[in-house]
């Protein structure tokens, strides 16, 4: 399934450039939680094509930070959502906040076992 | 090209929009954002960017639509637009390819590979300016060499004529000549190249030659088209060919020799207003090896004016719901109400109440008219 966090590939894809990964995870972190009520919002509202597009562009946007599980994750999400299944997609939402909460915690304390 | 290029980024992700904006920002690119397609074209239109970097997936706005109406607009069309998108689906990379794309990267970015492709768009970009730029002053000189083997009217003071010519391009397909060839007698030729370009430039150029060894005394009209045949055709490109009008006026007895060529009919207005079309039936010459050619005489009388004119007067915006012979009668029409002018500022007001704007030109315009 991939790891919380695969920095290596980050760094790769950004020349080795720390600082910016270092401005890229913040962002990601600092914004994700808007990004996920919008979701939450159109699956609620059963709105399905908002809710596609939302869970493409968390997937994208956790693929950009390469958080791996996470990015897994929203990429069910998607499928599901695209298969128009509006309960499993409810279902798997606390999922995809409890693989971010992991991922906030890992870059936080990177060294601790999780 | 802008010095640094400038490069507008449409993405609605804002990890998207920090790494592709930092990573090109280091290179010493300058960037602008924009949210999603909306946007993107309000601000391609004010800032002209020399690349865009464009999302699929966005709100309000997707890339592909975003690139259908950006590719509208005649300022943005030559901006090369790349695609930024997760999918690495064949068919998304060829739709958006289809719909103008020159490439497509997937996502997430890499930023070696995103400054690479990068690269090469901007020297591609350049290359075409540069091309453009030398192709423009290429036809702008062939404009000069043009307009000078164009004769004016104070040039042959005495032939009695005005002449409107606007060329489209630069290199115009249109020549006109006006040449003295015995006392008070005056030749008057008008043909029309296809294309516009520089062959028909050249071409132009040759009929320059031909007609001032053969417009003469001696020869008739018929001789002249027959030259034209025998020397200028075997050298034209295939699929070129000309149509042409030609008259020798003689000002002292006003009989008129006329000859066309798969050319409009030449008009005679006479002061009563009555309007005449002169026209012989001969093909388009270079189209086929052995047009017939003949040519018909007329006499008419002090006053009168006669119009020749190549098809751009006849094709135009505003003939769009006229046919030929319709667009002929407008001529004629509007030559009538103008009569009362003096004959340089009646071709101009002709050209200009038939045209309307020059916008409406779709073909080079030459009206040549003179008064016996």
């Amino acid at each position: 399934m991939g790891s919380i966090f695969n920095k290596e590939a980050l760094l790769s894809r950004l020349e080795g450039d720390e600082e910016l990964a270092q401005a890229v995870v913040d962002v990601f972190i600092s914004d994700f939680p808007r990004q996920l009520q919008a979701l939450r919002e159109a699956i609620e509202n059963g709105n399905t094509k908002d809710a596609i597009r939302y869970a493409h562009s968390i997937k994208g946007a956790s693929a950009n930070v390469s958080a791996e599980r996470l990015q897994a994750v929203a990429l069910r999400l998607e499928k599901i959502l695209k298969d128009g299944d509006i309960v499993s997609a409810l279902e798997n939402l606390p999922n995809l906040e409890e693989e971010f909460k992991k991922f906030a915690e890992f870059i936080k304390n990177p060294d601790e076992e999780l | 090209m802008k010095n640094p290029p400038l490069i507008l980024v449409v993405d609605d992700s804002k990890t998207d929009r920090l790494i592709i904006g930092n990573v090109l920002k280091k290179e010493g690119f300058s960037v602008i954002f924009a949210e999603d397609g909306l946007k993107a074209i309000e601000i391609a239109l004010a800032n002209q960017p020399d690349l865009i970097l464009l999302d699929v997936v966005m709100p309000k706005l997707d890339g592909y639509k975003t690139v259908k109406l950006l590719k509208k607009r005649t300022s943005l069309v030559d901006v090369p637009v790349i695609f930024l998108s997760a999918s690495d689906r064949l068919e998304d990379k060829v739709k958006g390819l289809d719909l103008g794309g020159v490439d497509y990267i997937t996502k997430p970015v890499q930023s070696a590979e995103l400054l690479a492709r990068i690269r090469v768009h901007l020297k591609i970009k350049e290359y075409i300016e540069r091309l453009q730029f030398l192709q423009r002053e290429q036809l702008k000189n062939i404009e000069i060499v043009q307009r000078s083997i164009l004769v004016k009217p104070e040039d042959v003071p005495k032939a009695g004529f005005a002449v409107y010519y606007n060329s489209l391009t630069g290199a115009g397909g249109d020549f006109y000549d006006v040449v003295e060839i015995g006392d008070n007698i005056y030749g008057f030729f008008l043909s029309d190249v296809t294309g516009h370009d520089l062959k028909a430039a050249f071409i132009t150029s040759a009929l320059k030659v031909i007609i001032k060894q053969n417009f003469n005394v001696i020869n008739t009209l018929t001789d002249l088209f027959s030259s034209i045949q025998n020397i200028l055709c075997p050298f034209m490109p295939e699929g070129m060919f000309l149509s042409a009008a030609a008259m020798k006026i003689n000002r002292n007895t006003y009989n008129i020799n006329y000859i066309t060529a798969g050319h409009p009919p030449i008009l005679i207005i006479d002061r009563n207003r009555n309007v005449k079309m002169l026209k012989t039936e001969a093909d388009l010459l270079c189209a086929f090896s052995n047009a017939s050619l003949s040519e018909h005489s007329g006499v008419f009388h002090k006053g009168d004016r006669i119009l020749i004119y190549s098809d751009g007067l006849l094709e135009h915006e505003n003939s769009k719901h006229l046919n030929i012979k319709q667009s002929i009668e407008l001529i004629a029409m509007e030559a009538v109400k103008l009569w009362d002018l003096p004959l340089n500022l009646f071709v101009n007001r002709l050209v200009e109440s038939i045209i309307g704007d020059k916008s409406n030109q779709k073909d080079d315009i030459t009206l040549l008219a003179v008064e016996l």
